[in-house]
């Protein structure tokens, strides 16, 4: 069985792999279950301009782009190596996996490609708030069953 | 499942270091609490299935699979407002002979999924009621851990639509995970 975990760094992302660690268990060691996450540069490019539109220099603001960027890789890799080493010390067999580029996309071509379940939380990063446009841009264009957890 | 719970929780708490306690205080809604860590047992699946859905699929079935001992109510909803109405056009007898046929249908559809579960360690219920297909499903997920439920359920209406918004209704209103098909 091959688990697909949908992981933005969000605490319900956290969770979403903790569900998929109980699933993989209960299959003993017939699963595999691999971490997904999705880096979009145009959200570090959104934020840099917004927030930095009032420094001296276009330069300054790149900069300010290049800082964004590099912190959001890194924030991501830290909680994907905290949630491996987790799934390494249970004997689960358990890989990450990183990809730059618009996440619907990126996400419904990689849960398409041959995955059993998938499993996700139901917010992202900003928080509880309304479940939307992403879950049924995802729920509604792949194949496996989605676990969505709250 | 604590084992990973208290291990990740000592990472995070490695990962801030003496800030925790702070950022905890500040930003205490995007940390997962102890209590969140905890992945609930799943003792209880509750199944809700209409007329929109025709199938089950296979990865669905290889999901259940990892659940043994666990119950599962097969909930076959059959919607009491289309009852009404065809009974408030078409008049009584057409309402019997449609609710004979949604009966049937729904006979057939559940005996097919006992089937494919017969060989599975679960304890497998299954149950026909003419009600409201949110407000009892909501209502019964209650009494259960996890909702698995296909992207089509109650999508009479709207077929056209990727996901059923009744499904959407579903997912927001109940706090347990939710499996959609």
């Amino acid at each position: 069985m091959r688990i697909l975990v949908l992981v933005d760094g969000s605490k319900w992302s956290q969770k979403a792999a903790l569900h998929a660690f109980d699933v993989a268990k209960r299959k003993g060691g017939k699963a595999k279950v691999v971490l997904y996450s999705v880096l979009d540069r145009r959200e570090a490019r959104a934020i840099a301009f917004h927030l930095g539109v009032r420094r001296d220099s276009v330069d300054e603001i790149v900069k300010f782009e290049e800082r964004i960027w590099e912190e959001t890789k890194r924030s991501v890799k830290e909680v994907m190596s905290v949630l491996l080493s987790a799934a390494a010390e249970e004997g689960i067999n358990c890989s990450m996996k990183i990809v730059e580029g618009p996440a619907v996309d990126s996400i419904v071509r990689e849960a398409n490609s041959g995955y059993d379940l998938v499993v996700m939380g139901a917010f992202g990063k900003s928080g509880k708030g309304h479940i939307g446009s992403l879950l049924e841009d995802i729920v509604g264009s792949i194949e496996p069953p989605v676990m969505i957890v709250r | 499942m604590d084992v990973f719970s208290s291990m990740i929780s000592r990472k995070f708490r490695n990962i801030a270091g003496e800030r925790y306690e702070e950022i905890m205080n500040f930003y205490r809604e995007f940390l997962l609490s102890e209590e969140e860590m905890h992945v609930p047992e799943v003792s209880s699946i509750l199944m809700p299935i209409d007329g929109s859905v025709h199938v089950i699929p296979e990865k669905v079935y290889r999901l259940l699979s990892a659940y043994e001992g666990v119950s599962i109510l097969l909930l076959y909803v059959i919607d009491m407002n289309v009852l009404r109405i065809v009974e408030g056009t078409l008049g009584k007898m057409e309402a019997e002979i449609f609710k004979g046929k949604e009966l049937k249908r729904a006979d057939e559809f559940l005996r097919a999924v006992e089937v494919k579960l017969s060989g599975f360690r679960i304890s497998l219920r299954t149950e026909v009621i003419i009600g409201h297909k949110g407000d009892d499903v909501v209502r019964r997920a209650r009494e259960h851990d996890m909702i698995i439920v296909s992207k089509k359920y109650g999508s009479e209406g709207a077929r056209s639509l990727r996901i059923s918004p009744l499904v959407f209704r579903i997912v927001h209103s109940i706090a347990k995970p939710v499996v959609v098909y």
